[in-house]
Formats: C-alpha cells, sequence, structure tokens
C-alpha cells in the first residue's frame, strides 16, 4: 500500500470519526431551538479529528519516511482530481437538499447543520473515492 | 480507468536489463512504484515526459516499450527489421 493510499485512509477514519460525533450529537430537527445548541460536539469531534490526522500520519512517515518524501507523480494527482470531482458532485447534492427543506420550513441553524454535514459527508466521499481508485490501479 | 490501448514491454524489458525491479525503474522514471505497475498492466497511460523518461532508463527509443493498439512483439520485431 503507498503512503498516498495509507494517508487517504487516516483521513477518511478521522473524517468518519468526526462526522459521527456531529450528527449522534446534533438536533436532528428542521427548526432547532438556538438556545439548545452547543458548539461542545463540533469541538470533540474537531479534536478527534486533529488527533487521528497527526498520530496517524506520525505512525505511517515513522515507518517509511522515504515514501513519505516522494511528491505525488502525475498519476496520483490525476486520480486525486478524480476524486475531488465526485466529492464535489456530492456537496453540491448535500447543498440543494439544505436549499430545498428550506421550503419546507427549515429555519437559518437548521439549514446551517445540514450545510456542515454536507461538507462533511463530501470529505469522506473525497477520502472514500481515492482509496477506491488508488486500488482499482 | 477503462483499459487503454497502449501497450508496452516493460515487463520484458526490466526481464532484459537484469531483472531491474518495478522500484527502480520508478525512481529512475521519477514516479512511483504503484504507477510503474499501473503502466505495466495496461491500466494506465502515461504522459510524454514520463514514457520518454521510462525509455531513457533503458536506453533504448520510445517506440521499443510503447506502442499503440497492436501486439507490442510485433512492433519491436518491425523496429529490428528496420535496422
Amino acid at each position: 500500500m503507498s503512503f498516498r493510499e495509507k494517508s487517504a485512509w487516516i483521513s477518511l477514519i478521522a473524517f468518519v470519526l468526526l462526522t459521527g460525533a456531529f450528527a449522534v450529537h446534533t438536533p436532528w430537527t428542521l427548526r432547532p431551538d438556538p438556545t439548545q445548541l452547543t458548539l461542545y460536539p463540533l469541538l470533540l469531534g474537531l479534536a478527534l479529528l486533529i488527533v487521528v490526522e497527526v498520530v496517524g500520519h506520525a505512525i505511517v512517515i515513522a515507518r517509511s519516511p522515504k515514501d513519505a518524501l516522494t511528491p505525488k507523480d502525475e498519476r496520483e494527482r490525476f486520480l486525486d482530481l478524480k476524486a475531488l470531482r465526485f466529492a464535489f458532485y456530492v456537496l453540491i447534492a448535500g447543498n440543494a437538499l439544505a436549499i430545498l427543506l428550506v421550503h419546507h420550513g427549515a429555519n437559518g441553524f437548521g439549514m446551517a447543520f445540514l450545510v456542515l454535514f454536507a461538507v462533511a459527508v463530501a470529505l469522506i466521499a473525497n477520502y472514500a473515492a481515492r482509496i477506491y481508485f488508488y486500488r482499482r490501479g | 480507468m477503462p483499459p487503454t490501448k497502449v501497450t508496452n514491454n516493460i515487463r520484458r524489458l526490466r526481464f532484459d536489463h537484469g531483472e531491474m525491479t518495478q522500484l527502480e525503474l520508478a525512481q529512475q522514471a521519477g514516479v512511483t512504484r504503484q504507477t510503474i505497475n499501473a503502466i505495466e498492466l495496461g491500466k494506465y497511460s502515461p504522459s510524454l515526459d514520463v514514457a520518454f523518461r521510462i525509455a531513457a532508463a533503458f536506453g533504448v527509443a520510445l517506440e521499443e516499450v510503447f506502442s499503440y493498439g497492436e501486439d507490442p512483439e510485433a512492433n519491436r520485431s518491425r523496429s529490428r527489421h528496420r535496422q
């Protein structure tokens, strides 16, 4: 497994943890009450993300420092762009859904949660697509 | 990525060059080992820049390494006839 693929796996796990923490603590309603909202779940998710990314990458770099220093070649850049293109569609679909839900009574906080959730899911889609393309060859 | 029409002799050329490993070729061509493997299996068509660097690593002309839409061995024997 190449360094880029290992890196993508670490980022995928980190973003799944972040999104999980976010999803579990988010009030899943179109009209969340602003007085009931708290930033702690999001901060906890961000802390988890930073810890997993830093520790995961430190372990992988320590095990194969030469691979980590190798710059991306043309194929890896091409596959990253393909993955990003896929993630962009996920982001657009998520944001379109958030806009549609405003017409079904969502307030500003409800829409903001959906947009944030769409960003997180798009990032997960990006790393999952990268892994898929790397493994396919 | 769909299978490419660009065929190559990289496996044979590596064998002819003292069983050169994919990693050694990758280092000479300035790409990763995974990219050499993908090119060798016909899953990825390299840019002209990388194709020339691979040919230079073997010390042969570009058409000795790559050919388009045909058996690379047939292309190789045609090159020999020309010489």
